[in-house]
């Protein structure tokens, strides 16, 4: 006999085994895939390192997926930089290592000299979570660039941030103010910077996305804090000294 | 050789042509405009619409002497997320470059007018073979039309196709100029247009 498919007793039967059924095939397809995508987004992390420091003129989206872990490794040193600002060789297997103190910091060495200082930034956009690298010139003053790995931002809007456009607009510009000797950071306009700030103090600002003013807010929050977590290592590195 | 009886052979012309989905219908505009800037994108979005709307509606149509009818949108709902985030899972798993551009339109095929018209329109009253043939002619019929837009976009925009260059560098030495128009949604607005002008004056569609 067949149960009456409209009873109520059926209709709760039914949407439990439905939905058991449902939760154990995406669970199965989450964990079979989770190293894979794993992989991925570490991959994701060492090509924003590359990206904010220039390592390779252009976009990086040419590089084979191979070469990124190559190129990291031969350019890429990461340490770690305590209150004082010392920096203390990073002691861990893997990129992360929670257990070891201070703030994590990449260095770009060319030929043994320091080329660029990667620092992580991350923090809240409109939406969720970014994370990102902002990388200064070896003077500790001059932004060599920036990259984001991941964010959820509005496609368009937001997403922009991610475009060489955007991104290109950091390039250059200063976090020092020398006159007032202050730590200034570098903040995205609200609209063309230009029109918004005088010529003396446009080394500090970077062009807006028209349509999101809030993502960029939170970037200059993330960004301006970051920096201040590195001040006595950025002022070790201003005057010379060379971890 | 799968042999089709001359139902199904309607099914898939219907889908495919005469009841396109993006032209006649005219359901999934959003995505169409969204993700067709270029070609790769287009057609990886046409795939993962073609395989949610195909397997969709065939599970649908396996399950549709079960469901009660009270709830019955809840559980096809659930039957496209499931597979939705199914496609979600490989695309970053396989393709994260894809999948980074793509971000929200993947998750968003759950919203896809077709997929959900498709099954509660079509899938809920036929039998899986004819159901499955349905969702599949209805999902190419939508990546037809995408990918037909982004290779207009991407040629004019960009001068590319799937990312390698095809214009000849002299036509750039002469002056010419990418269209700018072609990387923004307007510019799909107008192309879209175009494309559903053409397609229903082609197949003899009167608006009644």
């Amino acid at each position: 006999m067949r149960p009456d498919r409209e009873s109520a007793g059926y209709t709760f039967v039914f949407a439990f085994v439905v939905c058991v059924a449902c939760g154990l095939v995406l669970s199965f397809v989450a964990q079979s895939l989770r190293a894979r995508q794993e992989f991925n987004a570490a991959l994701e992390v060492r090509k924003s390192i590359l990206q904010a420091a220039r390592v390779v003129p252009g976009a990086l989206q040419k590089v084979p997926l191979q070469e990124i872990n190559s190129l990291f490794e031969r350019n890429i040193r990461s340490v770690r930089v305590d209150s004082q600002g010392g920096v203390q060789a990073f002691s861990g297997a893997k990129d992360q290592n929670p257990s070891q103190e201070g703030n994590p910091l990449y260095i770009y060495h060319e030929q043994d000299r320091p080329v660029a200082y990667i620092f992580p930034v991350e923090g809240s956009g409109l939406w969720g979570q970014i994370h990102g690298f902002l990388a200064l010139e070896a003077d500790g003053i001059t932004v060599r660039g920036l990259a984001f790995s991941s964010h959820s931002e509005t496609p368009g809007l937001g997403g922009e941030i991610d475009k060489e456009s955007f991104l290109k607009g950091f390039y250059g510009k200063k976090i020092w103010d020398e006159k007032s000797r202050q730590l200034v950071s570098v903040t995205i306009a609200k609209g063309r910077a230009a029109d918004r700030v005088g010529s003396e103090r446009l080394p500090y600002y970077v062009d807006g996305i028209s349509g999101a003013t809030l993502t960029g807010d939170g970037i200059n929050v993330f960004l301006k804090d970051t920096l201040l977590r590195y001040k006595p290592f950025l002022a070790r590195i201003r005057v010379g000294e060379r971890p | 050789m799968i042999r089709l009886t001359r139902k199904e052979m309607t099914v898939l012309k219907e889908g495919l042509w005469s009841g396109n989905p993006v032209t006649f219908q005219v359901l999934g505009v959003c995505s169409a405009l969204a993700v067709t800037v270029k070609v790769e994108t287009a057609l990886l979005m046409g795939i993962g619409l073609t395989f949610v709307a195909a397997s969709s509606s065939l599970l649908v149509s396996l399950l549709r002497a079960f469901i009660p009818s009270r709830i019955r949108i809840i559980v096809q709902l659930l039957v496209v997320s499931v597979l939705v985030i199914t496609v979600d899972q490989l695309l970053r798993a396989f393709f994260y470059a894809v999948s980074k551009q793509m971000s929200v339109f993947v998750g968003l095929i759950i919203t896809n007018c077709i997929v959900m018209g498709r099954v509660e329109g079509y899938a809920m009253i036929n039998p899986p073979r004819r159901a499955f043939l349905d969702g599949l002619a209805n999902g190419l019929g939508y990546a037809a039309v995408l990918v037909l837009i982004a290779v207009v976009r991407e040629l004019a925009g960009s001068g590319t196709i799937l990312g390698g260059a095809v214009l000849p560098r002299e036509l750039y030495e002469h002056g010419y100029v990418n269209n700018g128009l072609m990387v923004l949604a307007p510019g799909a607005f107008f192309l879209l247009g175009l494309v559903v002008w053409l397609q229903r004056a082609l197949s003899g569609y009167r608006e009644k």
